[in-house]
């Protein structure tokens, strides 16, 4: 048999632990290759206003991913090497020379490096017009960008990534030849370490976290930001101390609860973890920092979504509003917009088209408007107030909560209306705009309404059209407002304010950063799974001896099957508590910058998240449980290989 | 009476294409109360298939294997699982101790496993450590003692729960002599003083001259059987007698010497 025939069968034998590996490998070579393409775009260097920094910020996310990528496949690759130390030495003292186990390694790296490449590249030009699309309508780009493959990005992906594989494979290669085969024979099993607790560590991992969100809860702004990398520093080294004595300090106290402890489950489960913790604080500690990154990521995105949306609503609260030049007749712009949406399918908005007074509220400009328009026109969250009397009115302010205190009774204040002084008892209405303008609104009674439009022909009026309704984004809205565009041009007489374009205009704004979250956030979502995938993996040798000695002692496949599947689980969730915390904190942070709480919108994300977790932790196990092969009974080893 | 009753065992590997191995042909043993049993024979003879068997981890091609009057045959999964935890203790070549449970735990495992009260795990943990001269290591880990203490625990550990019957496979197969002396004389206090009954699989002939009675076996089946009389030295150089006839032509009695 040749060296790469014993290669590949090695690959192929250990293809549970490779897959980890290759996969995350694989996945980030997709993104980089997909960002590069975006990065060196002929079309992005300087073809219209920002095109220049779009191809930056990718260039940066770029490199951000490929130093992750490094990081993860050293440790991986170091883990993976000391897990076949005791193979390595075995071929060694059967008398494989050294040239010849590093063209073993070499030949093994090589063949994960070049189908790991060909699969994400072969990823990335599948996904390559999808992701184009998808980022040319994010960032509301003039014209949708064409597919560039030129040579750059080919370039770019194989020599980032054909170097990236060669380091890692180099330094795995010095881990083997710098031990003797005693050393690597010896190797493949580490002493345990007693547990210990320290408490200087304890408390130095205590007061870094409880300081970094201390700091991250202080009410101002300011200090948030100012925050940001010394509490992202503090909250990650506390955790790397904190995790390992907490994990072994509750641990140890477990042990002393008797009635738990004298339980068979807790009592092997309790003592399995004490060292699985104490070995895997580094990754674990790692992992739940990725966690917090990955939840507050995209607790941020998904909160920018949704205060985007309800900074839309506010400006503008109804879908379509047509305000006409004085004089001009409504009906035939009205018309024209309605065949403009029927001609789209646009469907469920109501049509409301008057003429409205204009008067002056204690000297500032408002709208008159009769109640009964006041209760038809949609506004999120705003409820409607009563008019006692004719002599009552509301007073709608422009902006809410403007830090006038709102009045629950009525106030007594005088409407002037083309010269007429009128006196009224107003309430005012703090929930924010009725229409999609600047400007107060005054609600008076119908029969008040009327007078005043049959007492004053003479006013300033304004002719407004709105289509109210509570969806401002019904199927074929986008195509009618680009065709209402071209009439209703912005600077034109006729002014049309919609909530749709607001809301684009505001998502265009954020678009990149969210964009590049998204994806930094699913590299780091892969290299989490990955890394407790391979941790589950390392360990498989030890675990099946562990259980294989159990099984003899007596213990059921089904017995055994749980303390594997709460063990693992443990393993898996510690990381995810741990982040979700972090991340709260930083959702707090969050929220003292948006001035509203965004708690509810992390917490959502990290059910999402906990959703795919629990997925990919379903699979890995019974892929685990398989490779480990305990569930045939009597396929059992010997229990002695003599004799 | 019979804690343990083989009946021509017989195990059949292979089949199906492949050329069948007889491993053990109808084999029959009988081990009394407060017995200590000895199984020899050369590499290949069928012996550790012959435990496997007893230990129920294994199922005879055919044949019964009864433990105080239960046909094992007729247990399966977890009700088989259950009986070797509560009425069978092993002892391994290797140990086989966890090395994530201190000592004291490892030993009263077996009892954990049955959920018997906290009270009766220290008591009897501490009644037998002290027996076993072991009672000074109870609270550290496998990997801080010694192989012959490591192997001591595990003869803790199969008693503790007063199994009817203790089987050892190649107890002594990773012991010095020292500490191979010191094991078989712990075995026969416990047989002896502690009336456990005792069937040990072994090649080595020192460990086995510590037995009451020894099988030989040979190409699956008996070939001799001899009982110990007043010396074990006596004992011993019998044991030497009969395997050299066996001899069987391989060289792993050569160590015999110790």
């Amino acid at each position: 048999m040749s060296l790469g025939r014993l290669a590949a069968k090695n690959v192929w034998q250990n293809r549970g632990r490779y897959l980890a590996y290759w996969g995350s490998a694989a996945f980030s070579v997709m993104i980089y290759f997909l960002y590069t393409a975006l990065a060196v775009h002929p079309r992005l260097q300087g073809g219209f206003a920002g095109a220049q920094s779009v191809a930056e910020v990718m260039q940066a996310a770029a490199v951000v991913i490929a130093i992750f990528t490094l990081l993860f496949l050293l440790y991986a690759s170091a883990a993976f090497t000391r897990s076949r130390m005791k193979e390595f030495g075995l071929l060694s003292l059967l008398g494989l020379t050294r040239g010849q186990l590093v063209r073993m390694v070499v030949w093994e790296n090589l063949m994960i490096a070049v189908t790991a490449m060909a699969a994400g590249i072969g990823l990335g030009l599948l996904f390559l017009k999808l992701f184009f699309m998808a980022i040319s309508a994010l960032l509301q780009l003039p014209a949708q960008l064409p597919v560039y493959l030129g040579w750059p990005v080919w370039r770019r992906t194989l020599l980032v990534f054909g170097s990236i594989f060669m380091f890692v494979s180099l330094l795995s290669l010095r881990g083997v030849l710098r031990r003797n085969i005693i050393e690597l024979l010896r190797a493949g099993r580490k002493p345990l370490e007693r547990p210990t607790f320290s408490k200087g560590k304890a408390l130095l991992g205590a007061v870094l976290v409880g300081a970094g969100y201390v700091w991250a809860s202080v009410p101002v702004p300011t200090a948030v930001v100012l925050g940001v990398v010394p509490v992202t520093t503090m909250v990650s080294i506390g955790t790397y101390f904190l995790l390992r004595e907490t994990s072994v300090a509750l641990l140890q106290g477990l042990r002393r609860v008797q009635p738990l402890y004298g339980r068979p489950g807790p009592f092997l489960t309790v003592n399995q973890l004490t060292f699985k913790l104490q070995e895997n604080y580094r990754v674990l500690s790692g992992a739940a920092i990725l966690v917090a990154v990955i939840l507050s990521a995209m607790g941020t995105i998904l909160a920018i979504y949704v205060v985007a949306e309800e900074a839309a609503l506010s400006s503008a609260p109804q879908a379509i509003q047509l305000e006409l030049p004085a004089g001009e007749a409504a009906s035939e712009h009205v018309a024209f917009v309605d065949a403009t949406l029927a001609a789209h399918g646009v469907d469920g908005l109501q049509r409301i088209a008057m003429r409205l007074p204009r008067a002056t509220v204690e000297n500032t400009r408002a709208t008159v408007v009769p109640y009964s328009l006041y209760e038809r026109l949609y506004r999120p969250g705003g409820r409607t107030l009563r008019l006692a009397d004719d002599d009552h009115a509301v007073l709608v302010r422009r902006f809410s909560g403007s830090g006038e205190v709102p009045s629950e009774k009525p106030v007594s204040r005088r409407a002037v209306l083309a010269g007429a002084e009128y006196t009224l008892s107003v309430v005012t209405d703090p929930a924010g705009r009725l229409l999609n303008d600047v400007e107060d609104v005054l609600v008076v009674s119908d029969a008040r309404f009327q007078q005043w439009v049959n007492d004053h022909p003479d006013a300033p009026f304004r002719t407004v059209a709105v289509w109210t309704g509570r969806n401002w984004r019904p199927a074929g809205m986008e195509a009618a407002l680009a065709e209402l565009r071209a009439k209703y041009e912005w600077d034109g007489e006729a002014q049309l304010t919609t909530t749709y374009e607001i809301h684009r205009a505001s998502i265009a704004q954020f678009g990149l950063a969210l964009f590049i979250g998204l994806f930094i956030s699913l590299v780091f979502f892969a290299a989490t799974c990955s890394l407790l995938y391979f941790r589950l993996f390392t360990e498989i040798d030890d675990d099946r001896r562990y259980y294989t000695r159990l099984r003899q002692l007596g213990l059921t496949t089904g017995e055994l099957r749980g303390l594997a599947r709460t063990q693992a689980w443990v393993l898996f969730l510690v990381p995810f508590v741990v982040g979700l915390v972090h991340s709260t904190f930083a959702m707090r942070a969050l929220s003292t910058l948006m001035l509203r709480s965004v708690l509810l919108h992390g917490w959502a994300v990290a059910a999402g998240y906990f959703l795919l977790y629990g997925a990919f932790f379903t699979a890995s196990f019974a892929l685990y449980w398989r490779t480990m092969g305990l569930q045939e009974h009597h396929t059992v080893p010997a229990p002695a290989a003599a004799s | 009476m019979a804690v343990l009753e083989a009946t021509n065992l017989t195990k059949v590997y292979g089949g199906r294409g492949k050329v069948p191995t007889r491993a053990l042909d109808n084999f029959s043993l009988s081990v009394e109360r407060d017995e200590f049993v000895g199984v020899m024979g050369p590499s290949g003879s069928g012996k550790t298939t012959l435990l496997n068997l007893l230990a129920t981890i294994d199922k005879p091609t055919s044949g019964t294997v009864k433990i105080e009057g239960v046909d094992t045959a007729r247990l399966r999964g977890d009700k088989l699982a259950r009986f070797r935890r509560r009425r069978l203790g092993f002892v391994f070549q290797d140990y086989n101790l966890l090395d994530t449970l201190t000592i004291g735990e490892n030993i009263a495992l077996p009892l954990v496993m049955d959920r018997r009260a906290a009270a009766v795990v220290r008591q009897r943990l501490s009644d037998i450590s002290t027996r076993l001269g072991i009672a000074d290591i109870l609270h550290k880990y496998p990997y801080e003692v010694s192989g012959g203490q490591q192997q001591r625990a595990a003869a803790a550990r199969a008693i503790i729960h007063e199994p009817a019957i203790l089987l050892a496979d190649e107890p002594t197969g990773n012991l010095d002599s020292k500490a191979a002396r010191e094991l078989m004389e712990t075995f026969t206090l416990l047989n002896e003083v502690g009336r456990v009954t005792i069937a040990m699989v072994t090649h080595d002939p020192f460990a086995a001259s510590y037995c009451r009675r020894i099988l030989f076996i040979r190409d699956g089946r008996l070939y001799n059987e001899i009982h110990r009389g007043s010396s074990r030295q006596e004992f011993f150089q019998q044991i030497l007698d009969v395997l050299a006839v066996i001899g069987g032509g391989d060289g792993e009695f050569g160590a015999a010497g110790r």
